[in-house]
């Protein structure tokens, strides 16, 4: 996944570290099978054979699903069909390889968007396979993360009933930890990563954000990222650098984060509306602080 | 931990206590030793006198107060310096995970 991960855990060390051992292995397992950067991940298999159907695993089936009602939820701002608009603005490598040699040479042209729409994807539950529109290939980089996490953290829980899966700043937590009232999460500051803007009193379910301002590179002269804006099949220009979103479901948080983001400060109250289950908080590009109307409940006055 | 905490106090309290009542009872049923405090006496012949009038215990003194490390007046304390502050130690750290929530 191209990221940090964080597993905390209360319990007998007993417990814990057989618990650890037994989610470390499904991360491990799972991750090889969404990254896009394998040529034998079962992502990458299903892209390839768009225009036909593929079997898939359970999993796939349960997060393909997970994506077609997502991007109906956000009226098209998530869309995993984005990805030949992210190989061309020049993330077609992890985020590691571009660091360390630059960008791909790729074709920094506007992309078409193709006539199929991910919502043409094709379902047969019964032999659990998936037909991608032809030409279509698709990228469950945040939504597969997040699965993966919460997953994750549900299996730790099964040794404990108090932990937590930090999956690159994306987490679900089990329970409370003893005595305390909820969780305390830091909210990074987008524009120095250095700072904290807050901490946020969470209870357990997931949070994630999503920003324009961590994964940037420079292609051709201009500075790009990762947030592409399904509408237009470039990075998203946006008023929002940065938005945290806290829900019952990891897979949503993540869904959610991205589509608001992408969406500013014009269309944000809307399109959280279409999911009263999220709480946001929004950082703009003065830094000012933007949130749903419950979020005043989970920003801790005291930091 | 906290158990094991629990009993080394309770432990080190007894054995102290212990230590104490025990050292008090040797003491008492001592023979008196002779006062550091009186001048010197001719050594008398044991063969000459069985007994010999040996002055009574002191009374123990009472514990006086620390003398604080910091008075400076002190001539005996010339050479002490000041701690450094202690860190408080927590007896019980609760379960709080530093999670941090970031753009990806």
């Amino acid at each position: 996944m191209n990221t940090d991960i964080v597993l905390a855990a209360e319990g007998s060390s007993e417990n814990v570290s057989a618990g650890f051992k037994q989610t470390c292995q499904f991360i491990q397992a799972n991750e090889k099978r969404f990254t896009r950067f394998s040529d034998q991940s079962e992502l990458t298999r299903l892209n390839r054979s768009s225009g036909n159907w593929f079997e898939v695993s359970r999993d796939m089936f349960e997060i393909l699903q997970l994506c077609s009602t997502y991007q109906e939820m956000t009226g098209g701002l998530f869309d995993p069909s984005i990805l030949p608009e992210l190989e061309a603005a020049g993330y077609d490598r992890s985020m590691d390889e571009i660091r360390a040699q630059g960008p791909g040479q790729s074709q920094n042209k506007r992309m078409p968007r193709p006539a199929n729409s991910f919502q043409d994807i094709r379902f047969e539950a019964e032999q659990q396979r998936v037909q991608l529109p032809s030409g279509m290939k698709i990228d469950l980089g945040g939504i597969a993360k997040g699965w993966i996490a919460q997953q994750a953290a549900n299996i730790l829980a099964k040794y404990t009933p108090t932990c937590g899966v930090n999956a690159g700043g994306d987490m679900f937590m089990v329970g409370l930890p003893a005595g305390e009232k909820y969780w305390r999460v830091t909210l990074e500051d987008p524009s120095d990563f250095r700072r904290a803007l807050n901490v946020l009193k969470v209870g357990p379910g997931a949070v994630a954000t999503s920003t324009t301002t961590r994964r940037r590179w420079v292609q051709d002269g201009r500075s790009q990222h990762h947030i592409i804006d399904p509408r237009t099949g470039q990075p998203a220009e946006t008023d929002f650098i940065s938005v945290t979103v806290v829900t019952p479901r990891l897979a949503q948080a993540e869904v959610f984060a991205k589509a608001l983001l992408i969406s500013g400060s014009s269309q944000a109250s809307n399109l959280a509306a279409n999911c009263p289950e999220i709480t946001f908080i929004a950082v703009d590009t003065q830094g000012h602080l933007w949130g749903s109307p419950n979020s005043k409940e989970i920003i801790d006055v005291r930091s | 931990m906290k158990n094991f905490k629990v009993g080394l106090r309770i432990w080190i309290l007894v054995t102290s206590v212990l230590s104490f009542m025990t050292g008090w009872a040797m003491l008492a049923h001592a023979g008196k030793p002779a006062s550091l405090f009186q001048q010197a006496q001719p050594t008398q012949n044991p063969a000459s006198s069985q007994t010999t009038n040996l002055p009574t215990l002191l009374p123990m003194p009472t514990l006086i107060a620390p003398i604080p490390l910091n008075n400076g007046s002190s001539a005996s304390n010339a050479n002490l310096q000041p701690l450094p502050a202690l860190p408080v130690i927590q007896q019980q750290q609760s379960f709080m995970p530093s999670f941090r929530t970031r753009g990806s």
